[in-house]
């Protein structure tokens, strides 16, 4: 671990992205994407935030090693998680946007052939290993998806399970098993920003659908648009739970 | 193009057809086109923008807009929400307009978002601060009735409303179900208390507001029709807020431990 991005979460799938200042005087936010690569190909989920273009795509790269990205999933349209769409199509001409997809003819009209609709229940196979989407519990936009990668064991959730860390350098790389837990506070400030629907819900139906998702598929990993990848969900879900006010 | 104020307000338009494939911020069946806008506010040698409307709809947004840079050296451009039906054409608008301000509310920068470089300054601007353009004053308003980050902007010498992802629901064709309109985007409201948001509402709107113009939608012009389409919009939270939420169900192809 360096302290600073990007980190193989296991050798085929790249945790990248950048840190930002939150709304939270000294604190960051991560927005993060990640790779997977698998024998017939590799998947980007989200983009990239537009800021972090330069060294989100020289990582990727550096990862692809010489292979070609042949999906790119943004978990839904908000800029800071597809706002590199243009970019990675352009780079990667082969490539296909894969997600819910149905604005995109609007936001890009250009490359509308390139769009591949994907609902929960369909997947992607990359040869070694098969990312299956999932209607999400916790979203913002209504075009988002969740995914679910069955070799890591990695259920990719966008804005879910967000929290800021402080701004203490080294710990933008650090897995939730590795820092100190999350504060709850801060955790419902983020999600009053960026879900908003939080406070005026009932949160405790959605928490149980959580518990039963996670029960079934055990994931080895959270992994998230903003925060740290989560490495022991049983520990961390008490944590968000509240953070969402249930 | 439509100059909804002569000399002093535009509105640009591209337009979005019920009938086509599902737009996910959209019920599935509207009647008729939805225009989907970009607007302009001047005085004197000062412009400013606010939203961009569709990349799919530039041409008819540059074309509709350009008439009313005319005469102006100062430009500016807001935002009201930082999604890409608001934001989009960001890039292509500061460049075709020659903008060199966007101002912005909250935490997101605009240029960031969207990946622009340049001299394009990006002033930060507080809730309920006002912007002056020339004679004109803009005030941003936050409001609860919204999924991302939303700004309202109340623009007092002309009492117009720029109000972003609501009040869309009148078509050029027909006006649409409201209810529909709003919970294609606005889901979270089944099965709230929708007194806090009916609340927040209505102190936005308890202002000399003579004209709403929306994100989508057709403009709503006169204090009458502000006041009924302010009715509406809280009938149509109402009776949202009283449908059951949705609920998740577990995918068919999980196997779920008991």
């Amino acid at each position: 671990m360096t302290g600073t991005l990007p980190r193989a979460i296991t050798p085929e799938l790249l945790w990248t992205g950048g840190c930002m200042a939150a709304s939270v005087p000294g604190m960051l936010a991560h927005y993060s994407c990640y790779l997977l690569r698998g024998r017939q190909g590799a998947m980007l989920v989200d983009t990239g935030h537009p800021a972090h273009r330069d060294q989100v795509t020289a990582d990727v790269l550096a990862f692809l090693d010489g292979a070609a990205l042949t999906h790119i999933f943004p978990t839904h349209g908000e800029l800071p998680h597809a706002g590199l769409l243009a970019h990675w199509l352009e780079l990667f001409p082969q490539a296909v946007a894969v997600g819910d997809m149905r604005d995109w003819q609007l936001y890009l009209p250009q490359h509308s052939a390139r769009f591949r609709q994907m609902a929960d229940g369909d997947a992607v196979d990359l040869g070694d290993r098969r990312i299956t989407f999932i209607a999400p519990i916790w979203r913002d936009l209504p075009d988002t998806l969740w995914a679910w990668d069955d070799t890591s064991r990695t259920l990719f959730v966008s804005d879910a399970c967000a929290c800021f860390h402080p701004h203490a350098p080294g710990q933008s790389d650090r897995f939730t098993s590795e820092v100190a837990p999350p504060d709850i506070a801060i955790m419902q400030d983020f999600n009053d920003k960026a879900l908003h629907w939080p406070r005026y819900t009932d949160c405790r139906e959605s928490a149980a659908a959580m518990d039963r998702l996670l029960a079934a598929l055990d994931p080895a990993f959270l992994c998230g648009a903003h925060g740290a990848v989560v490495d022991d969900w049983r520990r961390m879900m008490p944590y968000f739970k509240a953070g969402m006010g249930a | 193009m439509s100059e909804i104020i002569a000399g002093r307000l535009w509105q640009a338009s591209g337009w979005i057809d019920g009938r086509a494939p599902g737009i996910t911020w959209l019920p599935a069946h509207f009647p008729g086109r939805l225009r989907v806008n970009a607007y302009a506010l001047r005085d004197g040698a000062e412009w400013i923008g606010i939203d961009t409307g569709l990349p799919v709809h530039w041409d008819a947004i540059r074309e509709g807009l350009a008439p009313s840079l005319a005469g102006t050296t100062r430009r500016r451009l807001l935002n009201t929400r930082r999604e890409q039906d608001g934001m989009a054409n960001l890039p292509a608008m500061l460049r075709a307009f020659a903008i060199t301000e966007a101002p912005y509310v909250g935490v997101l920068n605009p240029l960031e978002l969207t990946g622009v470089g340049g001299a394009v300054a990006t002033p930060r601007l507080a809730v309920d601060e006002i912007l002056a353009v020339g004679r004109l004053r803009i005030q941003p308003l936050r409001v609860l009735l919204r999924l991302l980050a939303t700004n309202w902007f109340f623009e007092h010498t002309t009492g117009t409303l720029f109000t972003s992802d609501s009040f869309g629901w009148i078509t050029d064709d027909a006006a649409a179900d409201p209810t529909l309109m709003i919970s294609a985007k606005f889901d979270w409201l089944r099965g709230i208390d929708p007194a806090p948001i009916l609340a927040d509402l209505d102190a936005v709107m308890d202002r000399p507001v003579l004209r709403i113009c929306p994100g989508q939608g057709r403009v709503i012009e006169g204090a009458d029709a502000v006041r009924a389409a302010h009715a509406t919009l809280r009938s149509a939270i109402t009776r949202l807020a009283a449908e059951p939420p949705a609920r998740w169900t577990m995918p068919a192809w999980i196997k779920e431990t008991t």
